[in-house]
């Protein structure tokens, strides 16, 4: 391309290097990291993100042929007459189930780990912010379909906000919110998840630089679970140039996580009895015989504060007069500033609680079980609320599922940190918990849980059925076993925070990479094998690219469709996962192992799901 | 050796990657592509009676000469004028069926094509046009037609598009004012394409290329009722067929007078 070369200058012969050198794209401005932080671990906001790519893309093209005068015909119409409309409005829905569940694990990873001390404050509020504004539109979203669920979801958000803000309050809040017709309902539906997505947008944009401000926090095993450095040290050795190599492997992330929710929307289409909450196609019309079979559930993600609206025991049923104002008859209010407000304020203020000099989970304990118990409850609650939707809960019914874990975590976070702030009886700590304290603790569970269970027993009455009382004690099991897990867990981390503190200085690893970056040159690797699954990877996306064309109904066969396009995409990660290998080849060798067969692992698992939808 | 396989290699992944790009573009673009093309859902041609206001079928002996009647047809959102066509004097006069070419030449002298069924076409159309049947008027003088009231211009809608009875004529913008043979015009206010109602709307002037479509229109003699049957001509302006975009009419439709 002898034009490109005379444009581009001296040292570029191509097209592709013409685009690269004029778009700047060697010199963007992102923080670089070093080889080893191009793990996932480090790059869950990028899922958040790359969730919320698909969700604009698709989003957009699906606002073509809404119509909120008629939101359930325009949608069947979009499922059953306009080609691929199936595909996009069920790749909409599951990625923003997928949004919503990697930015919880996005969030938990930041808070166990100490991300937002300083200097990262503000990337945390907006973070915050951020995760309110995703539940916001998901919800409005999910109304739009007009179908049993949606209506649904309407009916149950108007009592949860009347019962939190009373009668006169509620209904103003949810008259401004949806309006009091249908037909302003989904008026109003469509322009809040439009302008929510919109914020959602400025918001992660915000989000984004404030983050670049200051890159990511240095991992761990550099800074011992120090709050020092703050930053990576841009003058490191190891750092990767951001294009193409950070580059890359963020496409990569994308192509996976985009793959991922086409399969799982592809395999959720072959089952015939799917929960309505997880369908992703729309529900039978509120009207219809059908629709008298589905309890009314809110949205999954709303479903742990059902249940917490149960809470019975909690409510206050008659206006209580304070004198200077009233409060109204609020039968949820508490159970919202218990569960919603108070966490809510506690996560905003912890960069300015947590003071301490250390990410160490352990160094941090209250916080750690905070956290730990926000995990637990979401899913106890969550389960608890499918199951039993709506039934009212009392005292000893909450206590008995979820004191065990609190209970637990306490008891397991004290006796480790005990062993970290005092050296000595640390390791007597240590090693106690290593021999047999998870078994023993388990049994003091077991006996607590039976305590419970008596004691539930006679403050729950007769109301509850043995059933619902088997289900709770499994919930309360459940949930001490998660907070198990959690103490073992934590429990691993001390013993690495140990052998982190007697290892030399970083500044020696960093000395060991180099000199394996030096060795690796000699070690031409052998890499034929990348060629052959190359060219494997081009053959699949052609032959996918074949049957998406061909593909005779693209609305019947949906489901097939979709295979083909997340094997698409899972190639393509796969190639551009060789050839980022390849790349950073004299950072570490390719030598076959399972970091390097990993991807290629991860394709295989699509493949083969896609192998089934189609046999399906 | 070693050297010369590696540049292999990187030129074999180089095309790989390019090959597995625009594979995966293609993947989906296709499907976008797909998705943006409007579903076409052609119903059938309704058959409509003609009723006023009240339900009552309207009589073809009772339409007033060269007023303009309007109503929708085949479907809920296509406007069309029907016109009890007339002479100066309110004499209702017979129009005679044509054939007439879906593509007309209007700057050409004669600048359109007449031709009963039976007739010799005259020479100024070509042997390849496309001819459709003009079915002629209806009613007991066979002098009712109805016409698309939407331009097949740009688009124009009555009341932009509007019929000059004969006689009338001089209140035009153009000078001369176009008219048809009889001294009648349709015409549109927007660009000043004219059509001639005594003969299939045909193009009087330009800039429409098109005649306007014809409403197919039976008339039952022992009860004097007029039925909408089918739309013949060009395709209705805006639609890729005549039956697409809307809900269609159902088996009455309701003709209104109109307030010009
Ligand atoms: C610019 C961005 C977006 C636009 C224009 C958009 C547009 C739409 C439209 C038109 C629908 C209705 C589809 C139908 O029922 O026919 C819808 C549904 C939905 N949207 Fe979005 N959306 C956007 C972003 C988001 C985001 C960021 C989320 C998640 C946080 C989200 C979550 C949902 C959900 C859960 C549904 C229900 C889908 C179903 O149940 O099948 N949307 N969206
Ligand atoms: S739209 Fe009628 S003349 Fe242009």
């Amino acid at each position: 391309m002898p034009r490109f070369k005379k444009l581009a200058g001296s040292n570029s012969g191509s097209l592709f290097e013409w685009i690269v050198d004029r778009a700047g794209l060697k010199e963007v401005p992102f923080y670089r990291v070093p080889f080893h932080y191009l793990s996932i671990d480090m790059w869950l906001g990028a899922l958040v993100a790359a969730s919320m790519a698909w969700l604009f893309i698709s989003g957009l093209l699906l606002l073509l042929y809404y119509n909120p005068q008629k939101p359930y015909e325009s949608t069947m119409n979009i499922v059953n007459n306009v080609a691929f409309g199936k595909v996009l409005l069920s790749t909409h829905l599951y990625a923003a189930f997928t949004m919503i569940l990697t930015m919880y694990i996005h969030f938990f990873k930041n808070y166990f780990e100490g991300a937002y001390k300083k200097p990262r404050e503000l990337v945390w509020l907006v973070g915050i912010l951020l995760l309110l504004t995703t539940l916001q539109t998901a919800f409005f979203g999910y109304v739009l379909v007009g179908d049993i669920v949606g209506t649904d979801a309407i009916n149950v958000a108007k009592g949860v906000i009347n019962g939190i803000f009373g009668l006169n309050l509620g209904t103003l809040i949810s008259n401004m919110l949806l309006g009091t017709n249908p037909e302003e309902t989904y008026t109003r539906a469509l322009g809040f998840h439009v302008l929510f997505a919109g914020l959602l947008a400025l918001l992660f944009m915000l989000h984004f630089s404030l983050f670049e401000a200051h890159g990511p926090t240095p991992h761990h095993k550099d800074t011992k679970w120090r709050t020092k450095p703050e930053k990576i040290d841009q003058k490191r050795k190891d750092l990767v140039p951001w294009f193409p190599i950070n580059f890359l492997y963020m496409i990569g992330i994308i192509l996976m996580l985009w793959s991922a929710i086409f399969i799982a929307v592809a395999v959720a289409m072959t089952q015939e009895n799917i929960h309505p909450l997880i369908n992703p196609l729309p529900g039978p019309p509120p009207d219809s015989p059908e629709a008298a079979e589905h309890p009314p559930y809110p949205p999954w993600f709303f479903l742990f504060f059902y249940k917490i609206a149960d809470f019975v025991f909690l409510s206050i049923n008659k206006p209580i007069d304070l004198g200077i104002i009233t409060i109204p008859a609020t039968p949820i209010l508490l159970q919202a500033i218990l569960t919603l407000f108070l966490p809510g304020i506690v996560l905003v203020l912890l960069p300015f609680l947590d003071k301490s000099d250390s990410r160490h989970p352990l160094k941090r304990p209250w916080i750690t079980a905070f956290g730990a118990l926000m995990i637990i409850y979401l899913v106890q609650t969550t389960i608890w609320g499918l199951l039993t939707p709506g039934q009212p809960v009392r005292i000893g019914q909450a206590i008995l599922v979820m004191l065990p874990p609190l209970i637990i975590l306490v008891i397991g976070i004290h006796m480790l940190k005990k062993g970290i702030s005092r050296a000595e009886a640390g390791g007597q700590f240590a090693s106690l918990l290593k021999r047999g304290s998870a078994a023993a603790t388990a049994g003091l569970v077991m006996l607590f849980i039976n305590s419970a269970f008596v004691f539930a027993q006679s403050v729950a009455g007769e109301g509850a059925s043995a059933a619902t009382r088997a289900l709770e004690a499994a919930l309360g099991i459940g949930g001490s076993v998660i907070a198990l897990l959690f103490v073992a867990y934590l429990a691993k981390l001390k013993k690495e925070l140990k052998e982190l503190e007697q290892e030399g200085k970083t500044e020696q690893t960093q000395e060991n990479l180099q000199q394996e970056a030096q060795t690796s040159e000699s070690v031409e690797s052998e890499t034929g094998w990348l060629n052959v699954l190359a060219l494997f990877y081009v053959i699949l996306i052609l032959y996918s690219l074949y049957n998406v064309v061909t593909i005779a109904d693209p609305i019947t066969g949906a489901a097939n469709v979709l295979s083909y396009l997340a094997v698409m995409l899972a190639s393509l990660y796969g190639l551009i996962m060789i050839i980022f290998r390849v790349m950073t080849e004299k950072y570490k060798p390719i030598i076959g192992d399972f970091g390097d067969i990993k991807p290629h692992l991860l394709a295989a698992a699509i493949l083969l799901l896609a192998a089934y939808v189609n046999i399906a | 050796m070693v050297k010369k396989l590696r540049i292999d290699r990187r030129g074999f992944l180089k095309i790989a990657a390019f090959t597995g790009v625009v594979g995966t573009v293609a993947g989906f673009g296709y499907p976008v592509y797909k998705y943006l093309s409007p579903p076409q859902q052609e119903t059938q041609m309704p058959r409509s009676l003609l009723v006023d206001e009240n339900g009552n079928p309207i009589k073809a002996s009772e339409l007033e000469v060269n007023k303009m009647y309007l109503f929708n047809y085949p479907l809920v959102n296509t406007p069309n004028i029907l016109i009890n066509l007339g002479d100066e004097n309110g004499n209702p006069v017979k129009v005679e069926p044509l054939r007439i070419p879906l593509n007309m030449e209007p700057l050409n002298e004669p600048s359109y094509i007449v031709g009963g069924q039976t007739e010799n076409l005259a020479e100024h159309v070509p042997a390849t046009a496309q001819l459709y049947e003009f079915p002629g008027g209806v009613g007991p003088s066979q002098s009712i037609v109805a016409y698309s009231a939407i331009c097949q211009h740009l688009g124009c809608v009555y009341p932009q598009l509007k019929y000059v009875p004969p006689g009338q004529s001089t209140e035009f913008p153009t000078n001369p004012p176009i008219i048809g043979e009889r001294g009648g015009v349709l015409f549109c206010r927007c660009h000043g394409s004219a059509f001639d109602p005594f003969r299939g709307a045909i193009v009087l002037s330009e800039p429409s290329l098109r005649p306007l479509p014809t409403i197919v229109l039976e008339w039952e003699q022992d009860t004097d009722n007029l039925y909408a049957v089918n739309v013949v001509g060009p395709v209705i302006f805006g639609r890729t067929c005549n039956t697409c975009g809307g809900d269609p009419v159902g088996d009455k439709v309701v003709v209104k007078k109109s307030e010009l």
